[in-house]
């Protein structure tokens, strides 16, 4: 058997398996951290009730934030356009669906090849946007670090080996190697995803209530700081 | 695309050094105190969650710093609102998360250092907490609340500007518990005084009631109205008077002022505390705020946190001009004022949206040409002295020039005679800024000083006329 063929299907089996693993349940505890976090806030704070409409009706307006758009158009609309391209094109392409129907048993609606190299292109096209406004800009040149440029790449690689495997005239290597990368990268990106800033979208409800609660400050903690670093009779 | 295309020389970049002066503490040690600050800090109250989250989803994706004021104009990278975050978040996450500290023994990390405080205290102070930065983070991330926990974390290692440090111990532990120690007899021969003013100027008979018991309203105003803000107390007192609703002012604490709110949670609650007393003392069932922006929104959000379960409502004076306009019980005359008028809106009552409209109709009601600035409303720019920077004089020149640089203009564009700023730290900053920026014929007045020459008193207001005039 050609040996990049016994790489791809312990790619694609235990690898997986376990990228899937670390993803589901890092992002279950990632959540359940947050809420926790933020329910004890409420308790320590007096905070009795939960504004769940509000909760509700914020976390969905931060999901297309128009007015915040606003001061960098282009650089916005290449995230909302990468996000829900990407997002589409993993949850609901055919080939996907097929390995999730095999995995868990149950599929779901998919769009077929041409869509999906359509949104691919467009999503890859966005992350080329994002890194100029992140390498172009002052603000963004100044601000960023590696870990930022590293989060593009590592976005485009599964989108980008997605495309070539899926299209053969212009995969400059075999298929089983391209679909390695293209595994391997998808098994990368769904370890990192707990550990770092990727999680963000598991943690959107909770961030529109923390700003808020963040302002609601422990009566009574003043006291206990001042007692707790010995300076309760410290004048000022 | 306009940051792609922004030239180097399409703003003039200045940048200085801020210098304002703290009082002496220890210098030794200090990456360990602060850390040692930090933690109790941590401990005892909710900005671990908060840290925890904003640690978390910041994307450094910088559209935050398109809307800073301060950044507009020094061009300094530091002072981009996420950059100046991370300096608080890196020794969060180095210090305080498991895998920081993991990570640090494994990889060797960042180690705070007496640099770092000193870049924290300098970035951290340029801020002017007017968190026009939370409107535009798509994370919902506020960074002025990142402010507020730096400036707290380095009072309690001793750095906080003087001027405020000085106000704040008067209030609390000064004799006259006020922020410009005003002894009592001064502030009751100033409202006698006011009350002949009333009386000479405008032909009415309104009183400064002190320590009436079991009242509508406790008033309590910026202490620096009772001797520099004339007009504006004057309004006060008659637009009470002329609503016809039981008031008073007490001679035991009589200053709204609560620098607490800019640089210590610990001084805001014990200051907040204190007004709460005197609430009780009167059995007043409301607190009636005067123009102060910092002052209304400190009492309106920690009287219910710190004052208890029987806490009394706040009130904003704005909003009770305004509730008293819609119901037909304050008279205005329209057209009062000729002039043309703006209004600037302090940060701290309209970013929340809490007072946005109510002052603005009240100005259509009285002016004939009242224009608005462009941004203005929640979206508005601070004046450039907010976060208790216009208390520190030594930076006058920063303030003036840089902070609050978008606003001169914004005044300028508009070509008013009258800019309204219903509250005492604008109003010093706007002066000292149309001083400092050749807008010399711009008054800065307040909402009340304008209100009184507009209202049409009832006739129980207006005064006998006197036979003899002997001492007018």
């Amino acid at each position: 058997m050609d040996p990049v063929a016994a790489w791809l299907e312990w790619a694609r089996g235990p690898v997986f398996r376990f990228a899937m693993l670390v993803l589901i349940l890092g992002l279950a505890r990632r959540f359940v951290l947050s809420v926790v976090g933020v329910a004890r806030a409420m308790r320590v704070a007096g905070v009795p009730r939960v504004p769940w409409r509000a909760i509700f009706l914020a976390t969905l307006a931060s999901l297309l934030p128009v007015r915040k758009m606003l001061n960098r158009p282009f650089y916005s609309l290449a995230s909302v356009v990468f996000h829900i391209c990407f997002v589409a094109v993993a949850l609901f392409f055919c080939a996907h669906v097929i390995l999730w129907r095999r995995g868990i048993g149950f599929g779901w609606w998919s769009f077929d090849y041409r869509v999906a190299d359509i949104l691919t292109i467009v999503a890859v096209l966005a992350i080329v946007l994002l890194f100029l406004g992140r390498a172009c800009t002052r603000e963004g040149r100044r601000l960023s670090t590696g870990q930022d440029y590293f989060y593009l790449v590592l976005m485009v690689l599964p989108l980008l080996s997605g495309y070539l495997a899926a299209h053969p005239a212009v995969n400059p290597v075999s298929y089983n190697l391209m679909m390695f990368i293209h595994v391997m990268s998808g098994n990368l990106l769904m370890i990192l995803v707990p550990f770092t800033r990727l999680s963000h979208f598991v943690l959107l409800p909770t961030a529109q209530l923390v700003s808020e609660l963040g302002w609601h400050f422990v009566p009574g903690a003043g006291q206990k700081v001042a007692v707790a670093l010995g300076k309760e009779n410290e004048p000022i | 695309m306009k940051s792609l295309l922004r030239q180097e020389a399409e703003l003039e970049k200045v940048d200085e050094k801020l210098e304002f002066n703290i009082e002496e503490y220890d210098l030794s040690d200090r990456p360990r105190r602060f850390l040692e600050a930090f933690a109790a800090i941590l401990q005892h109250t909710n900005y671990g969650v908060v840290l925890e989250q904003y640690a978390r989803t910041m994307a450094k994706c910088s559209l935050c710093s398109l809307t800073c004021p301060v950044y507009e104009r020094t061009d300094n990278p530091a002072d981009m609102p996420c950059y100046r975050a991370e300096l608080l978040i890196r020794i969060y996450r180095r210090y305080f998360t498991p895998g920081g500290i993991i990570r640090a023994r494994l990889f060797g990390g960042y180690t705070l250092t007496d640099e770092d405080i000193d870049e924290m205290a300098e970035y951290y102070w340029r801020c002017t907490a007017c968190r026009r930065c939370k409107l535009s983070c798509p994370m919902g991330l506020d960074v002025g609340l990142i402010t507020h926990l730096a400036r707290w974390i380095l009072a309690e290692i001793g750095i906080a500007p003087r001027a405020l440090v000085v106000s704040v111990r008067e209030q609390l532990e000064g004799e006259t518990r006020n922020t410009s120690a005003f002894p009592f007899p001064a502030i009751k021969d100033s409202c006698e005084f006011l009350e002949e003013e009333l009386r000479d100027e405008y032909g009415i008979v309104a009183k400064f009631p002190f320590d009436v018991e079991d009242v509508e309203y406790l008033f309590v105003p910026p202490v620096s109205d009772f001797m520099m803000e004339a007009e504006t107390l004057m309004g006060n007192a008659a637009v009470m008077t002329a609503t016809g609703v039981s008031w008073t002012l007490g001679s035991k604490y009589y200053d709204a002022i609560n620098y607490g709110l800019f640089y210590s949670d610990r001084m805001l609650e014990r200051i907040i505390k204190q007004l709460v007393e005197e609430a009780k003392r009167l059995r007043a069932r409301k607190i009636l705020v005067g123009e102060c922006g910092h002052a209304s929104r400190a009492a309106k959000v920690y009287v219910p946190v710190y004052g208890g379960d029987d806490a009394p409502e706040v009130v904003n004076c704005i909003e009770y001009a305004y509730q008293m306009m819609l119901d037909g019980k304050l008279k205005l005359r329209p057209n009062a004022i000729k002039e043309r008028v703006t209004y600037h809106d302090p940060c701290n009552i309209s970013r929340s949206g809490w007072i946005v409209e109510q002052p603005r109709e009240l100005l259509k009601a009285i002016c004939a040409d009242y224009v608005d600035m462009e941004p203005n409303g929640v979206d508005n720019y601070c004046c450039g002295g907010g976060g208790g920077t216009v208390s520190i004089d030594e930076i006058r020149k920063w303030r003036t020039s840089i902070g609050g640089a978008k606003k001169a203009e914004q005044i300028r564009e508009t070509g008013a005679k009258y800019i309204v700023s219903p509250s005492a730290d604008c109003k010093k900053q706007l002066r000292e800024q149309c001083q400092d920026n050749g807008l010399d014929d711009v008054e800065v007045v307040g909402l009340h000083d304008l209100l009184i020459k507009a209202i049409e008193f009832p006739d129980f207001m207006k005064a006998p006329v006197k036979s003899e005039d002997t001492e007018e």
